[in-house]
């Protein structure tokens, strides 16, 4: 868009400049209405277009990078944007999974993959796109609660305590999945021009 | 014998507890409760072992919820041990509201009106 209007620009000013340069050729005295005149009217009205024109270019060239480096911004947030949305999908079948390992009463396999939930909640924690939602009192006390039930779980295999309030625990599972759940939504449909 | 920090930390903890600023949460432990802070969480838990020797738990949490120091007593530390587990009751009248609890009881029960409440009625004669 802004190619075509330098383009006309330019023509515009060719023709403007052709005819002032004749207007003046056709102004100065007989006497000094030469074909040398001429020549040196002319090809000094085409330097400075030229000039004009080079730099025209310039500006056009700039403009271009500053908007293939803002296309590449955009595709690097809109990746990160898809491989956020990625793990947190990830992350409620992980939730699904550990409340069926618990149901089955796979304790150790159940405490495996909340590690892995705990690691998935630390990375989003990271995300810069999602900070405004995590870096609050709440998300850190869902890690803090996940923390809590993984210590729990595991002294309960090791046999060190007895005794796990599994209602809770599954409690708190469904807790952190409706929090992921909620920032899942933020990312896939709040704010952001793609 | 217990460490210096966590002897600090007990005693702010006690001081705050009853000081009625501290919110204390229950955890997927009957007996466990947590306090959360901005930077990291505290549990306190109370159980018996397998032995029915009574043991009494704080640990330190940080903010990814990995346990970065705690302390276990158990009855044989005697001092040490009660020492804890007062913070440990603390914190559970806390959670339970044991004082709010009884304050309101005390109100109703000098206010002259009269206290308690009929069953609801289902309506019939009988």
């Amino acid at each position: 868009m802004k190619q075509g209007k330098d383009r006309i620009l330019a023509i515009i000013i060719f023709i403007g400049g052709t005819l002032i340069v004749g207007g003046t050729f056709y102004l100065i005295p007989d006497k000094d209405q030469t074909v040398v005149n001429g020549f040196t009217l002319f090809g000094t009205f085409l330097s400075l277009f030229g000039l004009l024109f080079a730099y025209l270019q310039i500006q056009n060239i700039k403009t271009t990078s500053q908007q293939t480096k803002l296309a590449i911004e955009n595709s690097m947030l809109r990746i990160n944007q898809v491989l956020s949305i990625s793990e947190l999908s990830k992350a409620i079948k992980i939730i699904q999974e550990i409340q069926s390992f618990i149901i089955q009463e796979k304790h150790e396999i159940a405490l495996m993959r909340m590690k892995d939930l705990k690691f998935i909640l630390i990375q989003v924690k990271y995300n810069e796109d999602l900070a405004k939602y995590t870096n609050d009192s709440i998300y850190n006390k869902t890690i803090t609660d996940l923390g809590s039930d993984i210590t729990n779980l595991n002294d309960l295999i090791i046999g060190h305590k007895k005794g796990l309030n599994f209602s809770s625990l599954n409690k708190n599972l469904e807790n952190i999945a409706t929090t992921i759940t909620d920032l899942e939504n933020k990312l896939k449909y709040k704010g952001y021009d793609t | 014998m217990i460490p210096e920090n966590f002897k600090t930390l007990i005693e702010k903890l006690k001081d705050k507890t009853a000081k009625k600023e501290a919110i204390w949460t229950k955890t997927s432990r009957d007996d466990e409760f947590k306090l959360d802070l901005e930077q990291g969480a505290i549990t306190i838990d109370r159980w018996e072992s397998s032995f029915g020797q009574s043991i009494v738990d704080i640990v330190v949490l940080n903010e990814h919820g990995d346990n970065v120091d705690s302390l276990e007593l158990t009855i044989s530390d005697n001092n040490d041990y009660e020492y804890l587990v007062e913070l440990h009751n603390a914190a559970k009248r806390a959670y339970y509201k044991v004082d709010e609890t009884f304050k309101s009881i005390f109100k109703e029960l000098d206010s002259d009106k009269t206290i308690g409440k009929d069953k609801p009625s289902d309506g019939l004669p009988f």
